[in-house]
């Protein structure tokens, strides 16, 4: 693992938006290496690992919120209690539609895209994330 | 007259058979407040009641002239002033005399009256505590069917609330995602610079419409077994078992199954329904198998006794229950989600799976007011229990 690699780790139950938004992540840049997670569990084991080294930690998680074991809310609040992870800038992904969730991200200061029926609109959500947080 | 009888703490007396007085004793005229000239001669009349006159004449006189005593006979004596006094007499009729002499002894009752009022009045007391007792009976049972009603109508809209959340959550969420798919997908169709990934995109199409379909006919299942009602029937589970073990191994080909049994009854429940359940089950034990090649699975049953109130709490009455467990050696799971399995189309494992399944066992358990549960650890297979009310009602045999 190279340090100077930036790294999104995208956290997602279903296989083909991962797919789709991993994609168009090296679409847009091809630099960035994609980590990407199934549930919440396997996204907080994989920033344990790489916690104490500053370095390694990505320079965004994107978020789905709705997937088994350990949802996006429940993984966002997990982030936050950690004096390290609650440093690395959180974007949410996800299809629900539901204000509550929209409302409740936006108040904490979370971007929070609704998953594009597109792949135009996906290119644009990326370019968006890359240029925040990882150039 | 002998002194000792005429102060005897005893009233006694004589007469003919006419009813005229013959003799007294001093204890009768002190209690009458007579003097014995002003009873001596006289008729018993004077120290009668009406109704012991009566009762003299029909009753009381014949008997002594007839048999010739009379014992433990209560009438009532009247004083000079009326009061009446209630005596219990034993008297005797001495037919060797020139003339027939009746010889009366008698003991003021006061407290035996009072006693027998006491017993009467006790008596009905205790009459009417049956009957509301009885009142008291057929409340508390009418309060109990109406409690059980309450039970499950309180369980039916929890359950009907829950469905339709789930509901709201299959066409809001995973309809809508499906669908969403398929804009990106044919989205990329149309802008594609790059002609060989086309095939890979429809491939993606395809399978996503077959996610569709599969929710849909899942939600069809699911509806049917919510309005058809249970026709429950006498099933063999041995023989139920078996024909479906068959038909798992023949749907599974190239898995073995290892299946053991211990004593399976007879149960009640709707056939059809029993055929979907357990096959899901089984179907699940093999798609979950942690060897490649082969599963193994228990099933044993016996019965216990469980409340048959599901939400009221402290509610109870026991009916018998039959408890069906099957067990895997599968790959299992961690048991902290198991709440998570019965949800309509929520997987746990990334194998494939409708998701349905378990909502669909759980369904058809709930309509034969049932209940499963699953337990699991990862690595160490999965167990499922069922529990059956042994009794359905309005089965045909």
């Amino acid at each position: 693992m190279k340090a100077s690699q930036k790294r999104i780790l995208y956290v997602d139950d279903d296989a083909d938006d991962r797919d789709l938004l991993a994609d168009a992540i090296k679409l847009a840049s091809p630099a960035i290496e994609v980590i990407l997670a199934e549930n919440g569990i396997k996204a907080l084991e994989w920033l344990q690992s790489v916690r104490d080294q500053t370095a390694h930690l990505p320079c965004l998680i994107v978020l789905d919120l709705n997937m088994p074991f350990l949802d996006g809310r429940e993984t966002f609040e997990q982030l936050r209690r950690d004096r390290i992870l609650q440093t690395v800038p959180v974007m949410v992904f996800s299809s629900s539609e539901s204000p509550a969730d929209k409302t409740l991200f936006s108040n904490l200061g979370v971007d929070y895209f609704t998953k594009p029926s597109s792949i135009t609109y996906m290119g644009q959500i990326v370019n968006h994330m890359i240029n925040v947080c990882c150039s | 007259m002998e002194s000792y009888i005429n102060d005897a703490p005893c009233l006694f007396f004589t007469a003919t058979d006419d009813g005229t007085i013959v003799s007294v004793n001093d204890t009768l005229c002190k209690l009458l407040d007579f003097q014995r000239e002003e009873l001596t001669g006289q008729k018993l009349d004077l120290i009668f009641t009406l109704a012991t006159r009566i009762f003299q004449q029909t009753h009381f006189f014949p008997l002594l002239k007839m048999q010739g005593h009379a014992a433990e006979i209560f009438i009532t004596l009247q004083t000079k002033d009326k009061t009446q006094l209630p005596v219990l007499i034993n008297a005797e009729r001495k037919a060797d005399l020139d003339k027939p002499l009746c010889v009366y002894v008698g003991i003021l009752v006061h407290q035996r009256k009072q006693f027998e009022d006491e017993l009467l009045a006790a008596k009905k007391a205790a009459e009417a505590a049956l009957h509301e007792n009885t009142a008291l009976q057929a409340a508390k049972k009418a309060l109990q069917e109406h409690a059980q009603l309450l039970d499950q109508q309180i369980s039916l809209s929890a359950k009907q609330y829950e469905e339709l959340r789930q509901f709201s959550r299959v066409i809001t969420h995973d309809l809508q995602e499906p669908l969403r798919k398929l804009f990106v997908f044919t989205s990329m169709l149309q802008t594609a610079k790059d002609e060989g990934n086309n095939e890979r995109v429809v491939k993606k199409i395809r399978s996503v419409s077959e996610q569709m379909r599969s929710i849909v006919s899942g939600l069809q299942q699911y509806v049917w077994l919510t309005e058809t009602p249970v026709s429950p029937t006498k099933i063999n589970l041995q023989q139920m078992l078996t024909d479906i073990l068959r038909q798992v191994e023949m749907e599974n080909t190239g898995v073995s199954i290892r299946f053991q049994t211990e004593d399976l009854p007879e149960i009640q429940g709707d056939a059809a329904q029993m055929q979907i359940l357990f096959h899901e089950l089984f179907s699940n034990a093999v798609r979950f198998r942690k060897t490649p090649g082969e599963v193994s699975i228990r099933v044993k049953a016996d019965t216990l006794m469980q409340n048959r109130f599901h939400v009221l709490p402290e509610k109870y009455e026991y009916t018998t229950f039959t408890r069906v467990q099957l067990s895997d050696d599968g790959m299992g799971f961690d048991a902290s989600y198991k709440e998570q399995t019965f949800a309509l189309f929520r997987r746990l494992h990334e194998v494939s799976g409708r998701g349905v399944g378990l909502s669909l066992c759980k369904k058809i358990i709930e309509n034969h007011q049932g209940s499963i549960a699953i337990d699991s650890q990862p690595g160490e297979g999965t167990t499922v229990q069922i529990l059956l009310p042994e009794a359905q009602q309005n089965v045909t045999v």
